[in-house]
Protein backbone atom coordinates (compact mmCIF):
# COMPACT_ATOMS: atom_id res chain seq x y z
CA UNK A 1 0.00 0.00 0.00
CA UNK A 2 2.84 2.47 0.92
CA UNK A 3 4.46 1.75 -2.79
CA UNK A 4 1.45 2.49 -4.23
CA UNK A 5 0.48 5.54 -2.55
CA UNK A 6 4.37 6.85 -2.93
CA UNK A 7 3.62 6.03 -7.02
CA UNK A 8 0.03 8.06 -6.77
CA UNK A 9 2.18 11.07 -4.95
CA UNK A 10 4.68 10.58 -7.87
CA UNK A 11 2.47 10.82 -10.83
CA UNK A 12 0.89 14.06 -8.73
CA UNK A 13 3.79 15.08 -8.76
CA UNK A 14 4.47 15.77 -12.45
CA UNK A 15 1.22 16.78 -13.04
CA UNK A 16 1.78 19.35 -10.12
CA UNK A 17 5.61 20.74 -11.45
CA UNK A 18 4.26 22.84 -14.34
CA UNK A 19 1.45 24.27 -11.94
CA UNK A 20 3.71 24.99 -9.32
CA UNK A 21 6.12 26.73 -12.02
CA UNK A 22 2.71 28.88 -12.71
CA UNK A 23 2.10 29.44 -9.10
CA UNK A 24 5.45 30.54 -8.38
CA UNK A 25 5.01 33.06 -11.15
CA UNK A 26 1.70 34.20 -9.67
CA UNK A 27 0.01 33.25 -12.65
CA UNK A 28 -2.93 30.68 -11.31
CA UNK A 29 -6.26 31.27 -10.82
CA UNK A 30 -7.29 31.86 -7.40
CA UNK A 31 -9.09 28.46 -7.12
CA UNK A 32 -6.12 26.90 -8.54
CA UNK A 33 -3.61 28.26 -6.75
CA UNK A 34 -5.63 27.36 -3.31
CA UNK A 35 -5.98 23.47 -4.86
CA UNK A 36 -2.23 22.98 -5.28
CA UNK A 37 -1.77 24.89 -1.96
CA UNK A 38 -3.98 21.79 -0.33
CA UNK A 39 -1.74 19.29 -2.38
CA UNK A 40 1.60 20.82 -1.14
CA UNK A 41 0.66 20.85 1.90
CA UNK A 42 1.09 17.03 2.23
CA UNK A 43 3.19 16.83 -0.61
CA UNK A 44 6.96 17.63 0.27
CA UNK A 45 8.12 16.67 -3.32
CA UNK A 46 5.94 19.77 -4.78
CA UNK A 47 7.30 21.70 -1.66
CA UNK A 48 10.78 20.42 -2.82
CA UNK A 49 9.74 21.63 -6.48
CA UNK A 50 8.83 25.09 -5.04
CA UNK A 51 11.64 25.90 -2.86
CA UNK A 52 14.19 24.83 -5.90
CA UNK A 53 12.00 27.51 -8.04
CA UNK A 54 12.41 29.77 -5.65
CA UNK A 55 16.60 29.28 -5.18
CA UNK A 56 16.23 29.14 -8.87
CA UNK A 57 14.88 32.89 -9.47
CA UNK A 58 16.71 34.26 -6.78
CA UNK A 59 19.92 33.31 -8.35
CA UNK A 60 18.87 34.27 -11.74
CA UNK A 61 17.74 37.65 -10.42
CA UNK A 62 21.12 38.20 -8.41
CA UNK A 63 23.19 38.31 -11.19
CA UNK A 64 23.64 42.01 -12.01
CA UNK A 65 21.99 43.73 -14.84
CA UNK A 66 24.60 44.56 -17.83
CA UNK A 67 25.42 48.05 -17.11
CA UNK A 68 24.27 50.21 -19.81
CA UNK A 69 26.86 52.57 -21.22
CA UNK A 70 25.45 56.16 -21.42
CA UNK A 71 27.24 56.69 -24.51
CA UNK A 72 25.40 54.02 -26.27
CA UNK A 73 21.85 55.49 -25.40
CA UNK A 74 23.20 58.58 -26.66
CA UNK A 75 24.38 56.91 -30.25
CA UNK A 76 20.64 55.29 -29.82
CA UNK A 77 19.45 58.79 -30.13
CA UNK A 78 21.89 60.10 -32.76
CA UNK A 79 20.47 57.37 -35.08
CA UNK A 80 17.49 58.44 -35.32
CA UNK A 81 18.25 61.52 -37.29
CA UNK A 82 20.06 59.72 -39.68
CA UNK A 83 17.41 57.43 -39.89
CA UNK A 84 14.78 60.47 -40.70
CA UNK A 85 16.75 61.70 -43.24
CA UNK A 86 16.72 57.90 -44.79
CA UNK A 87 12.95 58.23 -44.97
CA UNK A 88 12.64 61.34 -45.98
CA UNK A 89 15.27 60.86 -49.22
CA UNK A 90 13.26 57.64 -49.60
CA UNK A 91 10.03 59.22 -50.57
CA UNK A 92 11.82 62.30 -52.31
CA UNK A 93 13.00 59.29 -54.53
CA UNK A 94 9.62 57.75 -54.82
CA UNK A 95 8.25 60.97 -55.55
CA UNK A 96 11.09 61.41 -58.07
CA UNK A 97 9.93 57.91 -59.78
CA UNK A 98 6.23 58.85 -59.86
CA UNK A 99 7.01 62.04 -61.13
CA UNK A 100 9.35 60.76 -63.90
CA UNK A 101 6.69 58.05 -64.90
CA UNK A 102 3.76 60.84 -64.93
CA UNK A 103 6.13 62.57 -67.23
CA UNK A 104 6.96 59.63 -69.37
CA UNK A 105 3.39 58.56 -69.78
CA UNK A 106 2.33 62.31 -70.54
CA UNK A 107 4.96 62.11 -73.28
CA UNK A 108 3.88 59.21 -74.46
CA UNK A 109 0.12 60.14 -74.87
CA UNK A 110 1.03 63.72 -76.23
CA UNK A 111 3.12 61.48 -79.02
CA UNK A 112 0.14 59.64 -79.84
CA UNK A 113 -2.26 62.32 -80.32
CA UNK A 114 -0.11 64.06 -82.87
CA UNK A 115 0.52 61.27 -84.60
CA UNK A 116 -3.80 60.56 -84.22
CA UNK A 117 -3.70 64.78 -85.51
CA UNK A 118 -1.47 63.71 -88.65
CA UNK A 119 -4.42 60.63 -89.85
CA UNK A 120 -7.09 63.31 -90.17
CA UNK A 121 -5.10 65.23 -93.01
CA UNK A 122 -4.86 62.21 -94.88
CA UNK A 123 -8.49 61.37 -94.49
CA UNK A 124 -9.88 64.04 -95.85
CA UNK A 125 -7.75 63.27 -99.01
CA UNK A 126 -8.88 59.87 -99.17
CA UNK A 127 -12.28 60.28 -98.97
CA UNK A 128 -12.24 63.11 -101.19
CA UNK A 129 -10.55 60.55 -103.96
CA UNK A 130 -13.44 58.61 -103.07
CA UNK A 131 -15.84 60.78 -103.37
CA UNK A 132 -14.60 61.94 -106.79
CA UNK A 133 -14.35 58.46 -108.10
CA UNK A 134 -17.98 57.94 -106.97
CA UNK A 135 -19.14 60.99 -108.18
CA UNK A 136 -21.64 60.11 -112.04
CA UNK A 137 -19.97 62.50 -114.84
CA UNK A 138 -21.67 65.58 -115.55
CA UNK A 139 -24.82 65.23 -118.44
CA UNK A 140 -22.64 66.45 -121.52
CA UNK A 141 -24.23 68.48 -124.13
CA UNK A 142 -24.73 67.62 -127.91
CA UNK A 143 -22.04 69.64 -128.89
CA UNK A 144 -20.09 67.73 -126.65
CA UNK A 145 -20.69 64.76 -127.48
CA UNK A 146 -19.90 65.57 -131.22
CA UNK A 147 -16.75 67.35 -130.15
CA UNK A 148 -15.41 63.70 -128.44
CA UNK A 149 -16.71 61.45 -131.21
CA UNK A 150 -14.81 63.45 -133.78
CA UNK A 151 -11.45 63.74 -131.37
CA UNK A 152 -11.91 59.49 -131.29
CA UNK A 153 -11.98 59.72 -135.41
CA UNK A 154 -8.89 61.33 -135.17
CA UNK A 155 -7.08 59.88 -132.85
CA UNK A 156 -8.10 56.19 -134.87
CA UNK A 157 -6.86 57.91 -137.50
CA UNK A 158 -3.52 58.53 -136.19
CA UNK A 159 -2.85 55.30 -134.29
CA UNK A 160 -3.80 53.23 -137.52
CA UNK A 161 -1.38 55.33 -139.44
CA UNK A 162 1.39 55.47 -136.30
CA UNK A 163 1.25 51.62 -136.24
CA UNK A 164 1.77 51.05 -139.79
CA UNK A 165 4.36 53.45 -139.91
CA UNK A 166 6.36 51.10 -137.00
CA UNK A 167 6.13 47.96 -138.78
CA UNK B 1 7.63 46.64 -20.01
CA UNK B 2 5.22 49.04 -18.14
CA UNK B 3 2.27 50.37 -19.96
CA UNK B 4 3.15 54.03 -20.10
CA UNK B 5 6.18 55.95 -18.80
CA UNK B 6 6.70 57.08 -15.75
CA UNK B 7 6.38 60.63 -15.86
CA UNK B 8 5.29 63.28 -18.40
CA UNK B 9 3.47 62.18 -21.82
CA UNK B 10 2.28 58.91 -22.03
CA UNK B 11 3.15 56.54 -24.83
CA UNK B 12 0.06 57.13 -26.86
CA UNK B 13 0.86 60.52 -26.78
CA UNK B 14 4.42 60.34 -28.05
CA UNK B 15 3.47 58.08 -30.49
CA UNK B 16 1.21 60.96 -31.80
CA UNK B 17 3.55 63.56 -31.97
CA UNK B 18 6.43 61.01 -33.71
CA UNK B 19 3.87 60.63 -36.37
CA UNK B 20 3.31 64.11 -37.17
CA UNK B 21 6.76 64.86 -37.52
CA UNK B 22 8.19 65.91 -33.84
CA UNK B 23 12.02 63.88 -33.39
CA UNK B 24 11.90 65.08 -30.13
CA UNK B 25 8.86 62.88 -29.10
CA UNK B 26 11.37 60.03 -30.50
CA UNK B 27 14.07 60.93 -28.45
CA UNK B 28 11.71 60.76 -25.32
CA UNK B 29 10.66 56.75 -26.29
CA UNK B 30 14.05 56.03 -26.72
CA UNK B 31 15.33 57.61 -23.06
CA UNK B 32 12.16 55.73 -21.61
CA UNK B 33 12.85 52.40 -23.12
CA UNK B 34 16.34 51.99 -24.50
CA UNK B 35 17.88 51.16 -21.28
CA UNK B 36 15.37 48.07 -21.01
CA UNK B 37 15.64 47.09 -24.28
CA UNK B 38 19.30 47.25 -24.44
CA UNK B 39 19.70 45.21 -21.09
CA UNK B 40 16.79 42.72 -22.70
CA UNK B 41 19.41 42.39 -25.81
CA UNK B 42 22.60 41.80 -23.19
CA UNK B 43 20.57 39.69 -21.75
CA UNK B 44 20.11 37.26 -25.05
CA UNK B 45 22.49 37.99 -26.84
CA UNK B 46 25.42 38.41 -24.14
CA UNK B 47 27.52 40.74 -26.14
CA UNK B 48 27.07 44.22 -26.13
CA UNK B 49 28.35 45.10 -29.19
CA UNK B 50 25.11 43.03 -30.99
CA UNK B 51 23.27 44.29 -28.28
CA UNK B 52 23.93 48.22 -28.99
CA UNK B 53 23.06 46.99 -32.87
CA UNK B 54 19.75 45.25 -32.57
CA UNK B 55 18.44 47.61 -30.53
CA UNK B 56 19.50 50.27 -32.87
CA UNK B 57 17.57 48.56 -35.67
CA UNK B 58 14.84 47.87 -33.60
CA UNK B 59 14.27 51.70 -32.90
CA UNK B 60 14.77 52.33 -36.19
CA UNK B 61 12.41 49.36 -37.37
CA UNK B 62 9.87 50.92 -34.81
CA UNK B 63 10.29 54.40 -36.15
CA UNK B 64 9.70 53.42 -39.95
CA UNK B 65 6.32 51.30 -38.61
CA UNK B 66 5.26 54.02 -36.52
CA UNK B 67 2.38 54.80 -38.75
CA UNK B 68 1.31 50.62 -38.40
CA UNK B 69 1.61 50.88 -34.85
CA UNK B 70 -2.51 50.32 -33.94
CA UNK B 71 -2.10 50.46 -30.03
CA UNK B 72 -3.67 47.09 -29.48
CA UNK B 73 -0.33 46.26 -26.89
CA UNK B 74 1.38 48.97 -24.93
CA UNK B 75 4.24 50.55 -26.95
CA UNK B 76 7.07 48.44 -24.47
CA UNK B 77 5.79 45.63 -25.66
CA UNK B 78 5.53 46.10 -29.20
CA UNK B 79 9.07 47.73 -28.88
CA UNK B 80 10.29 44.27 -27.04
CA UNK B 81 8.65 42.51 -29.97
CA UNK B 82 10.63 44.01 -32.46
CA UNK B 83 13.67 43.13 -30.75
CA UNK B 84 12.94 39.93 -29.97
CA UNK B 85 12.36 38.95 -33.85
CA UNK B 86 15.31 40.70 -34.50
CA UNK B 87 17.58 39.08 -32.47
CA UNK B 88 16.05 35.44 -33.34
CA UNK B 89 17.20 36.90 -36.85
CA UNK B 90 20.61 37.51 -35.59
CA UNK B 91 20.93 34.54 -34.60
CA UNK B 92 19.92 32.41 -37.48
CA UNK B 93 22.22 34.59 -39.18
CA UNK B 94 24.84 34.14 -36.58
CA UNK B 95 24.40 30.08 -36.91
CA UNK B 96 25.01 30.00 -40.87
CA UNK B 97 27.92 31.89 -40.28
CA UNK B 98 29.08 30.03 -37.76
CA UNK B 99 28.20 26.54 -39.79
CA UNK B 100 30.11 27.74 -43.07
CA UNK B 101 33.11 28.64 -41.08
CA UNK B 102 33.19 25.36 -39.10
CA UNK B 103 32.97 23.59 -42.20
CA UNK B 104 35.95 26.21 -43.82
CA UNK B 105 37.95 25.02 -40.27
CA UNK B 106 37.00 21.54 -40.91
CA UNK B 107 38.28 21.60 -44.54
CA UNK B 108 41.22 23.79 -43.71
CA UNK B 109 42.97 22.48 -40.31
CA UNK B 110 42.56 19.48 -39.67
CA UNK B 111 46.39 19.15 -37.70
CA UNK B 112 44.27 20.86 -34.92
CA UNK B 113 44.14 18.56 -32.45
CA UNK B 114 40.74 16.62 -31.61
CA UNK B 115 40.40 17.64 -27.50
CA UNK B 116 41.65 21.36 -27.90
CA UNK B 117 38.37 22.47 -28.62
CA UNK B 118 36.99 20.80 -26.16
CA UNK B 119 39.02 22.05 -23.73
CA UNK B 120 38.56 25.59 -24.99
CA UNK B 121 34.81 24.94 -24.65
CA UNK B 122 35.05 23.67 -20.63
CA UNK B 123 37.56 26.81 -20.04
CA UNK B 124 34.92 28.94 -21.51
CA UNK B 125 32.21 27.50 -19.79
CA UNK B 126 31.54 29.72 -16.73
CA UNK B 127 29.29 29.24 -14.05
CA UNK B 128 27.52 32.40 -14.04
CA UNK B 129 24.39 33.60 -15.39
CA UNK B 130 24.91 34.31 -19.00
CA UNK B 131 27.01 31.51 -18.96
CA UNK B 132 24.12 29.11 -18.23
CA UNK B 133 21.30 31.03 -19.98
CA UNK B 134 23.80 30.75 -23.18
CA UNK B 135 23.33 27.09 -23.17
CA UNK B 136 19.63 27.09 -23.01
CA UNK B 137 17.92 26.52 -26.58
CA UNK B 138 16.90 30.21 -27.71
CA UNK B 139 13.03 29.62 -26.78
CA UNK B 140 14.22 28.86 -23.92
CA UNK B 141 16.35 31.56 -22.64
CA UNK B 142 13.86 33.93 -24.18
CA UNK B 143 11.31 32.77 -22.42
CA UNK B 144 13.46 32.87 -19.22
CA UNK B 145 14.90 36.40 -19.76
CA UNK B 146 11.41 37.99 -20.44
CA UNK B 147 10.31 36.12 -17.40
CA UNK B 148 13.11 36.30 -14.58
CA UNK B 149 14.73 39.25 -15.50
CA UNK B 150 12.39 41.44 -17.58
CA UNK B 151 9.77 40.95 -14.80
CA UNK B 152 7.34 40.09 -17.30
CA UNK B 153 4.09 38.56 -16.71
CA UNK B 154 2.56 35.54 -18.89
CA UNK B 155 0.01 37.53 -20.72
CA UNK B 156 2.45 40.25 -21.79
CA UNK B 157 5.55 37.42 -23.00
CA UNK B 158 2.50 36.04 -24.38
CA UNK B 159 2.21 39.51 -26.53
CA UNK B 160 6.00 40.03 -27.43
CA UNK B 161 5.98 36.48 -28.48
CA UNK B 162 3.11 36.18 -30.26
CA UNK B 163 1.94 32.75 -28.78
CA UNK B 164 -0.94 31.26 -26.58
CA UNK B 165 -0.52 32.04 -22.82
CA UNK B 166 -0.92 28.27 -22.29
CA UNK B 167 2.75 28.03 -24.68
CA UNK B 168 4.25 30.50 -22.31
CA UNK B 169 3.78 28.41 -19.35
CA UNK B 170 4.87 25.07 -20.93
CA UNK B 171 7.65 26.64 -22.06
CA UNK B 172 9.22 28.50 -19.16
CA UNK B 173 8.18 24.68 -17.34
CA UNK B 174 10.61 23.43 -19.35
CA UNK B 175 13.14 26.07 -19.57
CA UNK B 176 13.21 25.91 -15.91
CA UNK B 177 13.42 22.47 -15.81
CA UNK B 178 16.45 22.09 -18.39
CA UNK B 179 18.32 25.22 -15.60
CA UNK B 180 17.48 22.61 -13.18
CA UNK B 181 19.65 19.98 -15.02
CA UNK B 182 22.63 22.84 -15.98
CA UNK B 183 22.72 23.87 -12.52
CA UNK B 184 22.43 20.78 -10.69
CA UNK B 185 23.24 20.69 -7.06
CA UNK B 186 24.36 24.43 -6.91
CA UNK B 187 20.42 25.30 -6.78
CA UNK B 188 20.59 23.46 -3.24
Amino acid sequence: MPAARNRSRTLAHCMNTQRISAWHDGELSPPEGQELAQHMAECPACRHELDRLGGLSRWLSSAPMPEIPAAALSRLRHSLRPQRERVILRTARALTAVAAAALIACSVLLWRGMDAGAAPAQTPGEWERAAIMSTPPDPRTADEDMEVELARSILGSLSTEGGRGYE
Amino acid sequence: MPEDGNCGESDGALVRRIRHGDDSAFHQLVDRHGRRLLGLAMSLLGNAADAEDVVQETLAGAFQGIRGFRGRSSVGTWLCRILVKRIARLRRYQRIRRALSIEWVADDVSAVPSGALAETEQADIRMDVMAVLARLSEQHRTVVVLRELQGMSYSQIADVLRVPRGTVESRLFRARQRLKELLGDYLS
